[in-house]
Formats: structure tokens, C-alpha cells, sequence
């Protein structure tokens, strides 16, 4: 590893904050209150 | 609105209806949302049809019960299920 | 000021049935301040824009055309939730709808009582919105709007969708809109209310007009058992033709664009990792993605075009037949075909699938079908298959589709069997009325369209694009001892014999560095999961770096088997290298069983992390996506291990 280059631990960073922003991206957003909700909601309507 | 037609006594279904056939729809017996989803969109008991495409799959005009000429596409599992009294031709 | 003057932020829903000029009316109401969203855990989208009046700010969310508030569909459960306050766009936060904004379409006026009569009842503050007047008269039908606002209770204000000044008006009374609307007066019988408001509202004349005879004569054509195939066939080859034809090129100009910013930065920049990271991996990456937005582009352009004619509804019509045996509806067709040109704006058409089972089914087998990102990978199999054989490199290549076509209705078949087992939802379909698309409208959609593809597939792959270069270079290692031996010897021989040996030599080392690499450490630890297909190290790195997108393949064995980062598989000498690739112990890479082999794999395996993230997204949940990665992928590795085994045992070399 070319520890003593500091454009590799420049592209090292942007990988980490890459890596970060994927696990982001591919965690959806779940709101789960909203549709508990939402069943309620159906079944007042019942 | 009161239909004054001529009635054939028997309703039939909607796949035995031929293209061009006029009728009115007097029974449904599609359970569930499927129903109710045929009623919201327009095809309500003693609404006026028009045959636009029969056989399996069917293309029926909803003449009144929409309000305008709305054409509805149906599954034969559907259509099997609508009754109609055919309009005798001419009207 | 009355106490109906609400201050800023008043939320108003937008509802009506579909196909009314609902959004049309929107577009024209929102302007340029409107943004997509989805609905939580939907696929559904959500349109929300900011307007401002003279009297106060108003936040418009247009609702997804319903045919009732009851009903037991997605569609009429986010309307209810958006009315009763319990959903919201996602970024917005859910409170009750101050007003409605309730669009009638006076041509199918007693029906859109029905909904309108439901939506008074909840007690919003409604303002009526009356489109398709001019279509209305055409066809006999006066509407009385005096008597139809005395009967509803609200303000009516008729538009016409395609022309004159409705904005300020519309929008000025939905800010001071105070009536709750004739809540007691709508009976328990709506639909008899219904046809009493009709029936003092509005005068029909009866008989078929001019508008039902030309539709008639159309629907005849176009819903044709066989003739509507034909048709539909004629149709969708046309638009196919158009994407790939015309997306030629601005495909062309985005190549040329981004092989000239590669060139400005790396004059920009020094040497070093930085400026290998943003020309190598992020302007190749991103590049090689963005390319495809032409086609993107033009396909929700033309799909747009075809929708609002109201041919798209026919052809549904005429496709159901086809895939019902498949347990999916005809809406499936058109996501599905899209997915040829590229999964993810097949996904996201595939909101148009009215049913959450069917329409989850469509996402999950989509992929299944070739997109554009394959074809470089067949093209490089099938012509190491057939050398100077272009007919039966055609037939290959024609098969690869059939293939993914057949595994994608069959997944799709026991996916219906299985966990989206239910009712296929029988098919009832509204064909609306045949009109002039907007092509303003069309541009906004393919516009949208575009920007939500560049800034979903956009921003992952550019952070993939950063990952795989990191990992397929570091750690650095020095150069092989084996080229520095050849390099030595080269110093002693004079002449082409020389540069031969050094080219030799650097061949060797960038296979040795690419080696050493993290991926190529991990490729070595894999290899042997890939062995019974016939996949060596270099193959298996190959696999694995085109799990990030499949076009990554042929630019990956380039690298490895020629050691030239800019290898280029139109120079015929590459192909060449290809097919005469050696693997570690000296036997060829691509011999007729791996080839086929990876041909197979390579139609079927789920080899691209975009679409799992758009699957996620747009099924709402990861264990969907995982599911289509294990599916897909463990098919292909069986299908291919089983072609791979058979022609060996058969002996063909």
C-alpha cells in the first residue's frame, strides 16, 4: 500500500464515503408507522 | 332514470352477447373488490350496454351509467358473470 | 378576511378517476415547481408541487386516478390515506388534506359523481374542477354548471385542459376554499345521489356520435385477436426501432463528451491515484451509464406519446390474453419490453401493473431480459463460439433473448404459484377515449424520467465505479519477477524481437498486479465456486466485477488477458487475444464448453447492483432484491453448470 502518497489515502477516503453512500442508497426507507396507519385506518373503516 | 324497453325475459350472459347487441345489465355476481370495482367504473345494475368486442375478451360501451360512452375491457371471467337482457335491435 | 383563509402550506389533494386530464391539470397548476416522489413503502409515484398565491402558499399532491375511495386497490388506499392525513410523499409530512381539488370529466359525468359524491363526504373543502367539456358537447352531453355547483355544494370551474388561463383562478379558490360541500345531503345511496345530481345537472343526447363511430372503427382494429397482435407487434417494433435507431446518436455525443473530459482531467491532474480514480473509474463509470439515457429518454417520450393516445390501454387489451397463462396481466408487456433496452426503466414502468402481486412478479422477473448492457458480452461469446459464422452467431445471439424471455415468464409463473400466490386479478380495463397526445406533456414525463434515472442509477454508479477501481488496484504490487527477467533479456536483443519481449513483459506484469489487486486476491478465493462452470481466475474475476454491471466483463478479461487498460474489442487483434487466451496452466480460457457455459450464465444471472437497488426501492424491501439476486443468479450457475458438464462428458472440446 503506498501509505506515504497522499492522493491514496485522498481515493481511500472518497472509496470509504463511496461505500457509505452505496449502503445508504440500497437501505430503503421504510416508514413504518405510516402504514401500521393506514391498517388502522381500514379497519375503522370496517 | 326508468328504461322503457323491450325485454327478452332471460338475461345472459355477457360472452353470449354478439358485437353490436345492445342490453341491460340486471345481475353481477362478482364477489369482492372485483365487483365493486366494476360498479365504480360505471357498470351498475340497469346500466345500458353495447357490445363493442364479444368473445372471450370483451369490449363493452357503457352507454348509460357512466354518463357519457365509457368503453370498459372485460376478462371472460368477468363477463361470464354479468347477466344482461338484450335490447331487441332497432333502438 | 372569512375563516376559510388558510395560511401557508395548505395541503390540497388532487382526485379524480383516471384518464380525466387530471395531471394535465396539474402540470398546468404546478408549472416548474413540482417533484417526483413515492409514496412510503409504494410503488407508487407521488407529484407534489409548491405554488404560491396572492392569498397564500398551496402544497398540490396529485393523487393516483382512483374509481373510488373504497375500493381495495393501492391506488384508492394512498388516496384515502393522503385525504385522511395517515400518508404522505415521501420528504413531506402527512397531515390531513385541507381542501380537494376534485377533477370531473363531464364526459363520463354520472360516474365521476360517484367519486366526487365520496370525497364530499369526508368534509374536505372541495373545489371542482369540470375537464372535457369540449368533448362533452361533441357527444351531446350539456352540463349545467349553476346547478351542478348548487347541487354539490362547491365551486365548479370548468377547464379545458389544453387551453386559456385556469391557473390563478383555480388556484385562488382552492386557497379560500371553505365549503365542506353537501356532506349530509349525499345520501347513503351514493349512487342513486349520483344519478339524481346527473340527472338534474346534465342533458344527454342518446345515440351513437361521430367520436363512438371512429372509436369503434379503431377498437375493432386494434383489439383484434389477431389483427391487434399484428398491430401491437408493428407498433412496438417501430418504437424499438426508434430508441436504437435515433439514440445512435446522442449515444454517440455522450461517448465522445465523456472520452473528452477523461482527457481534461488527465491533462488537468498530475499523474497519481487521483486522477487514475476520476479517469479510470469515475468518468469510465459513470460514462458508461449515462450513455444509456438517450434510450431511456426516448422510450418514456414515445411510451408517453402512445399512453395519453389511448392505445396503450388496447394493447394491454390485446397482451392479456398472452401472458394471463404466465400469471401476469397485459400491463406487464410494456415493462417488460422496456427491460430489453435496460432494466431499470423497465422497473419503473412496471408502476403501471394495477395489482401489488402482479406488479411485484413484473419486477422480479424483469431483469431476466437481455438489455442493452448484455450485447456486448454475446456479441464477444457468440463470435468466440461461431468464428466467421455470422448466421449462426445471428441464431445464437437470438437465442440468448428467447431464452431470458422464456426463464422470465416461467419465473414469473411460479413466483404466482408460490409467494405471490392470489386471485390474478381479471382483467378490467377502462379504454379511454382516443386523443391527441401532448407532446409538452410527453417531454416533461421523459424529462423526469431521465433525471430520476441520473440521479438514482447515477449517484450508486458512481459510488460503484469508485469502489471497483479502489479494489482493483490497490494493494499495489511491484513488477513480476518473470517480466523483469524478459525486460533484462530484451536489453540484450536489438530490433522487433525486443519490443516483442517488452510488450511480453508488460503483459505479464499488469496480469501479475491484477493478481495481487484485492479482486484479484478475492477472484483467486472464489475461483473455485466457479470452477464447474468452466470459469478459471481471470473468468471468475471477470464474473465478479460484472456483478456491478455485466458490460464490465468484456473491458475486465480484456484488461487481464492483454494487460492494456484501453483494449478495444473493435480492433480485431483483441478478439483474437481473446479466443487464444491462455488460462494459468496454458490450456485456452474460452473453449467451446465455457463459452457456452458463460453465454448461459451470462443471459441469466442477475448481474447488476442499479437494478437491485431500484428493485428494493420499488418493491419496498432488500429480501426482494436478494431474492431476485439468489433466483436469478443460481439459475443461471445451474443451467450453465449443466451445459457445461453436458458438453464435456459429450467430449467436445
Amino acid at each position: 500500500m503506498p501509505l506515504g502518497d497522499w492522493q491514496f489515502w485522498a481515493v481511500s477516503l472518497a472509496g470509504l464515503a463511496a461505500v457509505i453512500l452505496l449502503v445508504r442508497a440500497l437501505r430503503p426507507t421504510k416508514p413504518k408507522n405510516q402504514r401500521a396507519t393506514l391498517t388502522i385506518n381500514r379497519e375503522t373503516r370496517r | 332514470m326508468t328504461e322503457h324497453v323491450e325485454i327478452k325475459p332471460v338475461p345472459v350472459p355477457l360472452t353470449r352477447m354478439t358485437r353490436g347487441q345492445r342490453g341491460v345489465l340486471r345481475e353481477a355476481t362478482i364477489e369482492g373488490s372485483d365487483g365493486e370495482m366494476l360498479v365504480a367504473m360505471g357498470l351498475r345494475p340497469n346500466c345500458r350496454l353495447r357490445v363493442c368486442r364479444s368473445g372471450q375478451t370483451c369490449i363493452v360501451a357503457v352507454e348509460t351509467g357512466c354518463g357519457g360512452g365509457c368503453r370498459i375491457g372485460l376478462s371472460r371471467h368477468l363477463a361470464d358473470r354479468v347477466m344482461v337482457e338484450p335490447i331487441a335491435a332497432g333502438r | 378576511m372569512s375563516e376559510g383563509v388558510v395560511t401557508a402550506g395548505r395541503l390540497v389533494a388532487i382526485i379524480g378517476n383516471p384518464n380525466v386530464g387530471k395531471t394535465t391539470l396539474f402540470n398546468r397548476l404546478a408549472g416548474r415547481s413540482q417533484k417526483t416522489s413515492n409514496f412510503p413503502g409504494t410503488t407508487q409515484e407521488a407529484h407534489v408541487a409548491r405554488v404560491s398565491t396572492s392569498a397564500g402558499e398551496l402544497t398540490l399532491v396529485d393523487l393516483p386516478g382512483i374509481y373510488g375511495l373504497r375500493l381495495d386497490t393501492s391506488e384508492s388506499g394512498i388516496a384515502r390515506g393522503v385525504l385522511e392525513g395517515s400518508i404522505a410523499p415521501e420528504g413531506f409530512r402527512a397531515a390531513p388534506a385541507d381542501a380537494v381539488l376534485l377533477v370531473l370529466d363531464a364526459t363520463n359525468l354520472l360516474r365521476n359523481l360517484s367519486l366526487a359524491g365520496e370525497a364530499l363526504r369526508a368534509g374536505t373543502p372541495t373545489v371542482v374542477a369540470l375537464t372535457m367539456l369540449d368533448d362533452a358537447r361533441r357527444r351531446g352531453i350539456e352540463v349545467n354548471i349553476e346547478v351542478l355547483s348548487r347541487r354539490l355544494g362547491c365551486e365548479v370551474v370548468a377547464v379545458d385542459a389544453k387551453r386559456g388561463e385556469i391557473g390563478n383562478g383555480l388556484l385562488g379558490r382552492l386557497t379560500m376554499a371553505a365549503t365542506r360541500g353537501t356532506k349530509e345531503a349525499v345520501g347513503d345511496d351514493l349512487h342513486a345521489w349520483a344519478e339524481e345530481v346527473y340527472a338534474e345537472a346534465a342533458a344527454a343526447r342518446s345515440g351513437r356520435s361521430d367520436d363512438d363511430r371512429i372509436t369503434d372503427r379503431l377498437d375493432s382494429a386494434f383489439t383484434h385477436p389477431l389483427l391487434g397482435v399484428i398491430v401491437f407487434a408493428t407498433v412496438m417494433t417501430g418504437l424499438f426501432w426508434a430508441i436504437f435507431r435515433l439514440a445512435t446518436y446522442p449515444m454517440d455525443w455522450i461517448d465522445a463528451l465523456f472520452a473528452a473530459m477523461g482527457g481534461w482531467v488527465a491533462d488537468l491532474l498530475p499523474e497519481g491515484a487521483l486522477q487514475e480514480m476520476l479517469v479510470d473509474g469515475v468518468i469510465a463509470g459513470v460514462g458508461a451509464t449515462v450513455i444509456f439515457l438517450p434510450q431511456i429518454v426516448l422510450l418514456f417520450f414515445l411510451l408517453s406519446l402512445l399512453e395519453h393516445s389511448g392505445y396503450l390501454a388496447r394493447a394491454a387489451f390485446v397482451i392479456d390474453r398472452l401472458l394471463r397463462p404466465f400469471g401476469l396481466p397485459g400491463h406487464s408487456f410494456v415493462p417488460l419490453l422496456s427491460g430489453h433496452a435496460c432494466a431499470l426503466p423497465g422497473i419503473m414502468a412496471a408502476r403501471a401493473v394495477p395489482d401489488p402481486r402482479e406488479r411485484l412478479a413484473t419486477v422480479l422477473v424483469l431483469p431476466f431480459m437481455s438489455c442493452t448492457a448484455r450485447i456486448p458480452v454475446y456479441v464477444l461469446l457468440t463470435t468466440l463460439l461461431f468464428p466467421g459464422k455470422p448466421g449462426l452467431q445471428a441464431l445464437a445471439f437470438a437465442g440468448c433473448y428467447g431464452l431470458g424471455i422464456v426463464a422470465g415468464l416461467l419465473s414469473a409463473l411460479i413466483a404466482r404459484r408460490t409467494i405471490l400466490r392470489g386471485p390474478a386479478r381479471p382483467m378490467a380495463l377502462e379504454l379511454p377515449s382516443y386523443r391527441l397526445p401532448s407532446l409538452g406533456y410527453a417531454l416533461k414525463t421523459a424529462a423526469a424520467r431521465g433525471w430520476t434515472f441520473l440521479r438514482k442509477a447515477g449517484t450508486v454508479i458512481l459510488a460503484m465505479s469508485i469502489v471497483l477501481w479502489w479494489l482493483g488496484t490497490y494493494p499495489q504490487s511491484g513488477p513480476s519477477p518473470a517480466a523483469e527477467e524478459l525486460r533484462a533479456t530484451a536489453a540484450t536483443v536489438d530490433g522487433p524481437r525486443g519490443e516483442e519481449l517488452t510488450e511480453e513483459a508488460d503483459r505479464l506484469d499488469s496480469a501479475y498486479r491484477a493478481e495481487r489487486t484485492a479482486l484479484g486476491r478475492i477472484g483467486g478465493v472464489v475461483q473455485p465456486v466457479f470452477e464447474p462452470i468452466g470459469a478459471d481466475r481471470k473468468l471468475t474475476i471477470g464474473i465478479l466485477a460484472s456483478f456491478a454491471a455485466r458490460e464490465v466483463f468484456v473491458s475486465t478479461m480484456a484488461v487481464q488477458i492483454l494487460g492494456g487498460e484501453d483494449a478495444d474489442l473493435e480492433a480485431g487483434g483483441v478478439r483474437e487475444a481473446l479466443a487464444t487466451a491462455e488460462r494459468d496452466d496454458g490450456s485456452p480460457i474460452f473453449t467451446r464448453a465455457t463459452s457456452w457455459s458463460m453465454l448461459v450464465f451470462f443471459v441469466l444471472a442477475m448481474q447488476c447492483l442499479p437494478t437491485l437497488a431500484v428493485t428494493a426501492r420499488e418493491a419496498g424491501g432488500v429480501k426482494w432484491a436478494l431474492l431476485q439476486l439468489g433466483w436469478m443468479t443460481g439459475l443461471a450457475y445451474a443451467l450453465a453448470l449443466i451445459v457445461y458438464q453436458s458438453i464435456r462428458a459429450a467430449g467436445i472440446a
